[in-house]
C-alpha cells in the first residue's frame, strides 16, 4: 500500500518537474528595436508613398553604410539602428548616390538627427535587458539644396517596429 | 418424569451460556508498551551550510523544526534566509531576502519496536520577502553597426528593485532517520506551486529565496534540504490501539 502510494506520488513529482521545463535558453522574445521610416511625396494631396532613389545611408563618422538596408537601391520604407549608449545617433541621407571618375560621392546628402531619451526595458531571462527609446524627434541639418522636404515624428516611443515613427517628404 | 427432563435441560443451557462468556485469552499480547517520544525537534538544512563553502555567489541557511502531535501527524516549519547572485546570458544580479514554510508532516513509514524514523509526505504554506540587485547587464541590440564587437553594457544606474514578496504551497516527500537517540538526519524533496507573486514592473522574480529558479511561463519550483535536528523530548505516549470490537475478537477465537 505505502509503496504504491509512494510511487504514484514520485510520478506526480517528475512527471510536474518535467512540465517545468522552459524555453529560456534562446533568447525569443524581443530585442531593441530598430527606427522604422517611411518616404512619402512632398507635393501629393493626399499622403503616397515615393521611394528615393539610390539611396544611401552613413552614420555620422562611420566608414560603412549602413547594414539594415539594401546600399544604393529605390527604397520606399526603411529600418535604421539606433545608438544605445548615446541620446541622439546623426545619419547621412544621400540620394542618387554615384561616384564619379575620382571616387567621389556626386548624390545629394542630406544629414538627419534623431534625439531620444533612453529606456531599458527588461525582456526575459534569455534576453535580459533591451533599449526603448521615446520622446524621439527628428532634425535636419539645412543646407543649400536639402532633398528632404518635411519630417514628421508620428511615434515618439520605439519600442517595436511594427509601426512607422518617421515620416520623410520628398 | 418428563417435567423433571425439561427443567435440567434448561439448567444445562443456562451454564452452557455463562462459560461461552468466560473464554480463555490464549495469545495474550506482551503487557509491556512501547512508548514513543514526543518533542519538540529543531535542526538546519546542511545543503545550504555546505552551499557557504563551495559557493562563492551563496551566502544562506535554513533552519528546521517539527512538533509531533499524533502517532503520524507533525507540525513542521521551515525558517531561512539567503543571498543568491546569478550569472545569466546577459545580466548578473543578486537576490537578498528570507522565507518561512508552515505546514504538516504525515508519516507513512509503521516503525519496528523501539525505532523512530519516519518516511514522510507533507505539505507547507511559504511566503518570502526578498529584494533583486542588478550587478551587471548589457543591453540586447542584435544589429553590429554601432557597436560592431560586443553588446552594449548598461550605462543606467538600475535601482534595487525591493519590498518584493511571493508565496507558494509546497508538496513535500521526505525522510528522517534517527542516526543516534534524539540525533536525526533527513533529506527531503520539495515542489512548489507560486501562489502570489509580487514583482517590479522593471524586472521579473526569477528565483526567489525557499523557492529557488522561477521558470517562464511556469509557476512550479523544485527544491531540496538535508536536515541535521535534535528531538528535545518532552513526554511519552503509547501508540493507540485500535478499539477492537468484542463480537469480532470472540468470532476470530471460534474460528481458531
Amino acid at each position: 500500500m505505502f509503496v504504491k502510494k509512494t510511487g504514484i506520488l514520485l510520478l506526480i513529482l517528475a512527471s510536474m518537474i518535467i512540465s517545468s521545463c522552459e524555453k529560456d535558453d534562446i533568447c525569443v522574445d524581443g530585442e531593441t528595436p530598430l527606427l522604422v521610416i517611411e518616404f512619402f511625396e512632398f507635393d501629393a494631396t493626399e499622403e503616397t508613398t515615393k521611394a528615393v532613389s539610390e539611396l544611401r545611408i552613413v552614420g555620422e563618422g562611420k566608414n560603412v553604410t549602413v547594414n539594415t538596408i539594401a546600399d544604393r537601391s529605390d527604397l520606399q520604407s526603411i529600418t535604421l539602428p539606433l545608438r544605445v549608449n548615446e541620446t541622439s545617433t546623426t545619419y547621412s541621407f544621400i540620394m542618387n548616390s554615384a561616384d564619379d571618375t575620382n571616387g567621389a560621392e556626386t548624390g545629394n546628402t542630406d544629414i538627419l538627427t534623431f534625439n531620444y531619451n533612453n529606456k531599458e526595458v527588461y525582456v526575459s531571462r534569455a534576453c535580459g535587458f533591451v533599449m526603448h527609446f521615446d520622446t524621439l524627434s527628428s532634425i535636419l541639418e539645412t543646407d543649400t539644396e536639402n532633398w528632404i522636404k518635411n519630417i514628421e515624428t508620428t511615434e515618439t516611443l520605439v519600442e517595436n517596429q511594427a509601426v512607422t515613427h518617421v515620416k520623410i517628404y520628398h | 418424569m418428563l417435567k423433571y427432563i425439561i427443567s435440567i435441560s434448561f439448567l444445562f443451557v443456562s451454564i452452557l451460556g455463562v462459560s461461552q462468556s468466560q473464554t480463555i485469552d490464549l495469545n495474550k499480547k506482551d503487557s509491556v508498551v512501547y512508548k514513543e517520544p514526543y518533542g519538540i525537534r529543531v535542526g538546519a538544512d546542511l545543503s545550504r551550510l555546505a552551499k557557504n563553502f563551495y559557493n562563492n555567489d551563496y551566502s544562506g541557511f535554513e533552519l528546521t523544526g517539527d512538533y509531533r502531535i499524533t502517532h503520524n501527524l507533525y507540525i513542521a516549519a521551515e525558517l531561512g534566509n539567503e543571498n543568491n547572485t546569478r550569472q545569466e546570458d546577459y545580466f548578473n544580479f543578486t537576490t537578498t531576502g528570507s522565507y518561512l514554510k508552515i505546514g504538516a508532516d504525515i508519516n507513512m513509514y509503521e516503525n519496528w519496536y523501539g525505532m523512530n524514523n519516519t518516511i514522510f509526505i507533507g505539505g507547507r504554506y511559504a511566503y518570502s520577502t526578498f529584494s533583486h540587485k542588478i550587478n551587471n547587464y548589457q543591453i540586447y541590440d542584435p544589429n553590429r553597426y554601432w557597436y560592431p564587437d560586443d553588446f552594449v553594457e548598461g550605462a543606467a544606474n538600475l535601482s534595487e528593485f525591493s519590498s518584493l514578496n511571493a508565496s507558494w504551497l509546497e508538496f513535500v516527500l521526505g525522510t528522517k532517520v534517527e542516526l543516534f537517540t534524539n540525533l536525526y538526519l533527513g533529506a527531503s524533496v520539495r515542489l512548489g506551486f507560486l501562489v502570489s507573486n509580487k514583482s517590479d514592473d522593471q524586472f521579473a522574480n526569477i528565483w526567489i529565496p525557499g523557492f529557488n529558479k522561477v521558470t517562464e511561463g511556469s509557476k512550479f519550483g523544485t527544491g531540496y534540504n538535508y536536515s541535521i535536528s535534535y528531538l528535545i523530548p518532552l513526554y511519552k505516549k503509547a501508540k493507540k490501539k485500535k478499539k477492537e470490537d468484542p463480537k469480532t475478537v470472540n468470532n476470530t477465537q471460534t474460528k481458531n
